[in-house]
């Protein structure tokens, strides 16, 4: 049994070796508990967010006045509702409506109306991790897309619109 | 000699203007954020029990934005935000299976600190096996040592 430390060290370097081959999701892989869910009930502002949209495919977008990357996506999301095909609905979360409304009359106002969100009460529900987020809902209220990335050209071209035309024709 | 003392006198006087406004910054930045914390600051539950179940549940679950903290430590806006929830969910009288069940769902088992066992029994079993393993090794080398 001399041979015993040699044994036991291959076994480790077996167990290291399996943890390391072993083929994980990519860590940015990002599943939404919400998609083909319908849009969580929920109150935010006194209005009822899934009756407000109900009908309509809509764009919902988290933002915050503190937050750097919704100063970034703006610019997108103001071309998103020029296309006049969907509405886009923003959520202020963790915001008061002055300091919303401020960050909104400086940076443009995409959205046909907002609601704020002073407590986050939205963040459970919506399974958020922060700002911004964005969520596509169909006309029948069920949640078809979530990101947690801001916003670009590239990802409103090639995921978004042709969701939104999918869904909207 | 006179450029001289004029260049260090002019210095020490933008050195003096930097310094007293560094003193008015760091005074605003003290306000500023005392009053930011200020606005942060968990509303407990009226009932005792209930609010320490909720910090006790706190423990058991990971900020989604933090690396390895709870919501219990982490000053993070989502963990705020998902202190708010855990207090809610109890005074609506659910459980706290219930509520890191619900949890879960949203984020997945990353948000529980202790992954749950049924889904890593390796994880759990391992230290476990190997400290047997090891005290196996320990014994059979003492054994043979001594017939020796």
């Amino acid at each position: 049994m001399r041979f015993l430390p040699l044994i036991m060290i291959g076994l480790l370097s077996l167990v290291l070796a399996f943890s390391v081959l072993k083929k994980e999701k990519p860590v940015d892989a990002f599943a939404s508990p919400l998609v083909g869910k319908p849009l969580p009930a929920i109150v935010i502002d006194g209005r009822d967010v899934a009756q407000m949209v109900q009908g309509e495919a809509t764009v919902i977008n988290f933002f915050a006045s503190w937050c750097a990357p919704c100063r970034l996506e703006q610019p997108e999301l103001m071309a998103l509702a020029r296309r006049d095909n969907v509405p886009v609905v923003g959520i202020a979360w963790k915001n008061s409506q002055e300091d919303a409304a401020a960050f909104l009359e400086k940076h443009g106002n995409p959205f046909r109306f907002w609601l704020s969100d002073v407590e986050g009460k939205s963040t459970v529900p919506f399974a958020l991790t922060g700002v911004p987020e964005t969520l596509v809902v169909n006309a029948k209220g069920i949640v078809v897309y979530h990101t947690k990335q801001s916003l670009n050209r590239s990802l409103v071209k090639e995921e978004i619109l042709p969701l939104i035309e999918r869904i909207n024709p | 000699m006179k450029q001289y003392i004029f260049v260090i006198a002019s210095r020490m006087a933008a050195w003096r203007s930097i310094l007293k406004m560094d003193c008015v910054a760091l005074l605003a930045m003290t306000m500023i954020s005392g009053a930011a914390y200020a606005l942060n600051v968990d509303t407990p539950l009226a009932n005792a029990g209930q609010e320490a179940r909720a910090r006790h549940l706190f423990y058991e679950i990971r900020c989604v934005v933090c690396e390895g903290e709870s919501i219990a430590d982490s000053p993070a806006e989502v963990a705020q935000a998902m202190r708010k929830n855990v207090r809610e969910q109890i005074v609506e009288g659910k459980s706290d299976a219930q509520i890191k069940e619900f949890l879960t769902r949203q984020y997945g088992e990353r948000v529980l600190m202790k992954p749950p066992f049924e889904n890593h029994k390796m994880l759990w079993l391992s230290p476990g096996l190997f400290l047997l393993l090891g005290l196996a090794a320990a014994w059979w080398l003492l054994v043979r040592r001594k017939k020796a």
